[in-house]
C-alpha cells in the first residue's frame, strides 16, 4: 500500500495568522491554507481555533438558513429541470470538495481517479442544465456539507453513495413531471450515468459484494420527498410553489 | 373534463398508447429473457463462475429473473401477450466459436456480460419516450434501467474497466458487438454543446462519459439476433 493511504496529513489550522485567513480571496485560497475543509470537522478544536462567520459561512453554512430557492413547477419542464439543477449543483460542489481534500486524504490513488472523473460527470450534468435552462431559470444553489470529513476515505464514500442513491430516485421519481419527450430522453441520458456513478462509489465500499445494487427495482421518489432529503445540504430554503398534486409510484411503492 | 363514453359491450378499447407501451415492455422482456438466460446458465454450470464473483453473478441473475417477471406483470395487464422466452445461442452462432460456458470461457463470459448490461441500459432508454403516457410502466423501466445502469458498472469493474463508457470504445470486446457503443460517443446534447460547459474538467471525454445514449428498437433486435437459435 502507498504511504498515502495510510497517512492523514492535518495542517494545523490554528497556526495560521488571521489577517492571512481573512486575506483568503477564494474558497480555493482559503483551502490551500487551512489545507482542506475535512479538517474542520475532524479536529472541532480546530474549528474554534479558527471559526468565523466570515470563513466558514461561505462552506458550511447553516442548513435552511439562506435566502427561499423556489421552484414553480406551474412552470412546466423548466421546472422540472431547475429541481434538477439544483441536484447536481449538489453533487458538483460534494466531489470538488472530496477532490480538493486530496492532499489530505486516506483515499487511494485509484480511488481518486474514478472520483475525480465522477466529479467532472457532475460538472457535465450542472453546466448542461444551466445551458438548457439558460441564465434567466438557471438557479444557483449553496451547498453545505456540515459534519462531513472529506478527508477521510469511509466519510466521503459513504456520503457519495447516499448521494448517488438519492440521485438515482430524484431523477426517477421526477420525469413522470416531463411534458416534452426529448427532455425525457435527456434526463435519462444523466440518471443511468448516476447509478453507475452509485454502484462505483459501493463497489469501492464493498467490494464485489451484493451491494452495487441493493434491490431489483430502483428507487423512484416524489419531488418533496428528495427535497427534504436534499435540504439538509443546502443553506438554501427549498421550497416548491403549485406543487404537483399527484404522484405515480414507483414498483417499490415508497416514494 | 369530458368524460368519454363508455365502450359498447363486447368491444375492448386499445389506444395507440396502450400498444404503443407493450411494445416497448416486449423488447425490454427480450433484453430481460437474454441476460437472465445468461446469467442462470453461468451459475447452472458447476464451479463456472469464480468464487469471488459469485455474490455478484447470483445478484444479478436473482434481479434479471425478477425483470422478467415484473416486465411480464406489465404486459400481462395491458392486454398484451408475453412473449414465449426464445432459445438463445450465447456462441452467437459462432462469433463466439465454440462458447459453451466452459472452465476457460470465463473471461468470454464477462465480456458477454458487461455487453448485455451496458445494451440493456441503452434498450430501455430508447422505450422512455414511449411510455410518458403510462406513468405506471415508465416508472417501472426507469427502475429497471437504473438497475441496469449498476449492473454495468459492476460487471465493468469486475473487468478491470471503468464502470462507464467513454467515446463508444468497446472496451476489448469483439468487433462483432461493437453496435452496443456505436453512437454512445456524443459530446452535444441538443443544441448544448458539453465540451464547452465542462472545459478544462476533462472536456470530450467527460462529455461523451457523462450521458449514455439511446438505441433503437431495431437497433437492440439486430444485436440481439445472432444470440436467438
Amino acid at each position: 500500500m502507498p504511504d498515502d493511504h495510510i497517512t492523514t496529513y492535518r495542517p494545523p489550522c490554528a497556526g495560521l495568522e488571521p489577517t492571512e485567513v481573512r486575506g483568503a480571496t477564494s474558497r480555493r485560497e482559503f483551502l490551500r491554507l487551512v489545507g482542506a475543509v475535512g479538517a474542520f470537522a475532524a479536529l472541532p478544536g480546530l474549528v474554534m481555533a479558527c471559526d468565523s462567520d466570515e470563513v466558514t459561512a461561505p462552506l458550511n453554512g447553516i442548513p435552511g438558513s439562506g435566502s427561499p430557492l423556489l421552484i414553480d413547477f406551474a412552470r412546466g419542464d423548466a421546472a422540472v429541470l431547475q429541481f434538477a439543477l439544483v441536484l447536481e449543483h449538489l453533487e458538483a460542489d460534494f466531489y470538488t470538495r472530496v477532490v480538493d481534500a486530496f492532499d489530505s486524504s486516506n483515499i487511494t490513488t485509484a480511488e481518486r481517479a474514478v472520483l475525480t472523473e465522477i466529479r467532472n460527470h457532475e460538472v457535465a450534468h450542472r453546466e448542461f442544465l444551466k445551458r438548457v435552462l439558460g441564465t434567466e431559470d438557471a438557479l444557483t444553489a449553496t451547498p453545505t456539507f456540515r459534519g462531513i470529513d472529506f478527508a477521510d476515505r469511509t466519510a466521503a464514500l459513504t456520503a457519495a453513495k447516499e448521494l448517488e442513491d438519492l440521485g438515482v430516485a430524484a431523477y426517477n421519481g421526477v420525469v413522470q413531471y416531463l411534458v416534452t419527450a426529448e427532455n425525457v430522453l435527456a434526463v435519462s441520458k444523466i440518471v443511468s450515468v448516476e447509478a453507475r456513478h452509485a454502484a462505483t462509489i459501493r463497489d469501492l465500499l464493498s467490494a464485489r459484494s451484493a451491494e452495487f445494487s441493493p434491490n431489483p427495482a430502483d428507487e423512484v421518489f416524489r419531488p418533496a420527498k428528495v427535497a427534504a432529503m436534499m435540504q439538509s445540504s443546502l443553506v438554501d430554503k427549498l421550497g416548491f410553489v403549485n406543487s404537483p398534486s399527484t404522484f405515480v409510484q414507483g414498483p417499490r411503492g415508497n416514494g | 373534463m369530458p368524460i368519454l363514453p363508455p365502450a359498447p359491450p363486447g368491444v375492448r378499447v386499445v389506444s395507440p398508447v396502450a400498444a404503443d407501451a407493450v411494445d416497448s415492455l416486449r423488447l425490454a422482456l427480450l433484453v430481460a429473457y437474454l441476460q437472465s438466460e445468461l446469467y442462470s446458465r453461468a451459475l447452472a454450470t458447476a464451479g463456472f463462475v469464480v468464487a469471488a464473483d459469485a455474490t455478484v453473478f447470483g445478484t444479478l441473475s436473482a434481479q434479471e429473473t425478477n425483470h422478467v417477471t415484473s416486465l411480464a406483470g406489465l404486459i400481462t395487464a395491458r392486454l398484451g401477450q408475453v412473449p414465449a422466452r426464445p432459445t438463445f445461442d450465447f456462441s452467437a452462432k459462432g462469433a463466439l466459436p465454440g462458447f459453451a460456458f466452459a472452465a476457460n470461457q470465463y473471461e468470454t463470459f464477462l465480456m458477454l456480460a458487461q455487453a448485455f448490461e451496458d445494451l440493456s441500459v441503452r434498450a430501455y432508454k430508447g422505450q422512455v419516450q414511449a411510455l410518458v403516457a403510462d406513468k405506471t410502466a415508465l416508472n417501472a423501466a426507469l427502475a429497471i434501467h437504473a438497475v441496469e445502469a449498476r449492473h454495468a458498472a459492476e460487471v465493468r469493474r469486475i473487468r478491470g474497466k471503468k464502470g462507464w463508457v467513454t467515446g463508444s470504445s468497446r472496451e476489448d470486446l469483439p468487433a462483432f458487438l461493437q453496435p452496443v457503443y456505436d453512437g454512445e460517443e456524443l459530446t452535444a446534447q441538443g443544441t448544448v454543446d458539453v465540451v464547452a460547459g465542462v472545459g478544462s474538467f476533462g472536456g470530450a471525454e467527460t462529455a461523451s462519459q457523462a450521458f449514455d445514449e439511446p438505441l433503437t428498437t431495431a437497433q437492440v433486435t439486430a444485436i440481439i439476433t445472432p444470440f436467438i437459435t
